[in-house]
């Protein structure tokens, strides 16, 4: 595919449904704001596939709501896997305590899971989540890691998670995994309106660096995955995790490498922008000339110029830009720059 | 609202037009087969 707008490689996310068999409060896709919406038809799943096999893209993420709740999760998997993609899987873990629908899970394509961790124990789910479901995600990551496939163990830092850190990673070794992500809660867009992650950016990155000594204790591989600008941290804390191969950062948004189809077929730039679309599948573009030109189209051009732009003077001669990005731009949505850059602590 | 009109109202940043590309650090040796270079820290199970 030849054209100078877009990314060599994409990637793409197919978000199945928006139900769940939990209910949390932070999430993007909280079930409530999506009542009553159904989940992707078959025939949605074929249209996308049909788009994504005419671009470079290997991977098919299947995300939600809770994907493996939809009633045709397997034969989703065998549609992507039949096309010569690979299905992988983000979920909550809940199902995967059933050894049988996890090997019917493997034997239909998925080639990855990642599990989301939402708490450290049965009653800190209850609360969070509504359903004391610790016990049956841990018994479902230890059925993933002992049936080889690749996995990850993902935990989200909120406020609500911020305390007694030293309990999450009891329960990150107790579930067997043989590595870990922590990530940080992005703020929402609720009805048009982003609105911003309860921590402040400067209180995550205050955390990050706290926990770090104990990550660093527990013995098992994890990865930090940063989505605040790197000024926020102190001075030689990023170089320091980076030498020690623990940062992610960066997002598809910034190239557009993105490709996210919802239930109803709408293109989302990112998941948290759930109910506000760039554009339709069978709309807007069906086939890959029909995307290449969607992605041409001035509108779209600007936005995506606008992602890619520095949001702040600081990081024109930053020199950790490239690496950085600003961050999350859903935070340059509903925060001034004095709380996303750190004027003190600028590198240039 | 489509997400460009979102964009265009909402944006804080004083969008300055940049020719360095994010690329994101991926400094994790796991997943060194990673190739959708979308932030996901590797194997694209990632949740954009």
């Amino acid at each position: 595919m030849q054209n100078d707008n877009l990314p060599n490689e994409f990637a793409s996310w197919l978000t199945i449904n928006r139900a769940c068999n939990l209910n949390c409060e932070w999430c993007y896709a909280n079930p409530e704001r999506f009542k009553g919406e159904a989940n992707m038809s078959l025939e949605t799943v074929q249209k996308s596939i049909n788009l994504f096999k005419g671009l470079p893209l290997k991977r098919v993420i299947l995300i939600g709501g809770e994907p493996t709740i939809h009633p045709e999760f397997l034969t989703i998997v065998k549609i992507i896997k039949t096309a010569g993609l690979v299905p992988v899987v983000i979920t909550n873990g809940v199902k995967f305590r059933d050894k049988f629908f996890l090997s019917e899970s493997l034997r239909a394509g998925i080639s990855g899971i990642t599990v989301s961790l939402k708490g450290s124990s049965d009653e800190q789910y209850a609360k969070l989540t509504g359903r004391a479901a610790f016990s049956d995600v841990i018994v479902a990551m230890k059925n993933i890691v002992e049936s080889g496939v690749d996995h990850n163990l993902s935990i989200t830092i909120g406020d609500e998670l911020g305390e007694n850190f030293d309990d999450m990673i009891a329960a990150i070794l107790k579930s067997g995994t043989k590595w870990f992500s922590i990530d940080m809660e992005r703020p929402l867009i609720i009805c048009n309106k982003a609105v911003p992650s309860k921590l402040s950016p400067k209180q995550m990155a205050d955390f990050f660096v706290k926990i770090y000594p104990s990550l660093e204790r527990c013995g098992i591989d994890f990865v930090l995955k940063i989505s605040i600008p790197f000024c926020l941290f102190p001075e030689g804390f990023i170089e320091k995790a980076n030498k020690q191969k623990r940062i992610v950062s960066g997002c598809h948004i910034y190239v557009g490498r993105g490709i996210i189809i919802d239930p109803k077929g709408k293109l989302l730039p990112c998941n948290h922008f759930c109910d506000n679309p760039l554009g339709e599948l069978g709309v807007d573009f069906s086939d890959e000339d029909g995307y290449i030109r969607f992605r041409n189209r001035p509108d779209i051009k600007e936005f995506y110029e606008t992602l890619a732009s520095y949001p702040h003077k600081n990081c024109q001669f930053c020199h950790d830009w490239q690496q950085c990005g600003a961050g999350c731009r859903v935070s340059w949505l509903c925060r001034e720059a004095s709380e996303l850059i750190s004027i003190q602590e600028e590198r240039r | 609202m489509k997400a460009q009109d979102l964009l265009k109202i909402q944006f804080k940043g004083i969008a300055i037009k940049s020719d360095r590309q994010i690329v994101g650090m991926k400094s994790t040796n796991n997943h060194d087969d990673c190739d959708c270079d979308c932030g996901c820290g590797g194997g694209g199970n990632c949740d954009p």
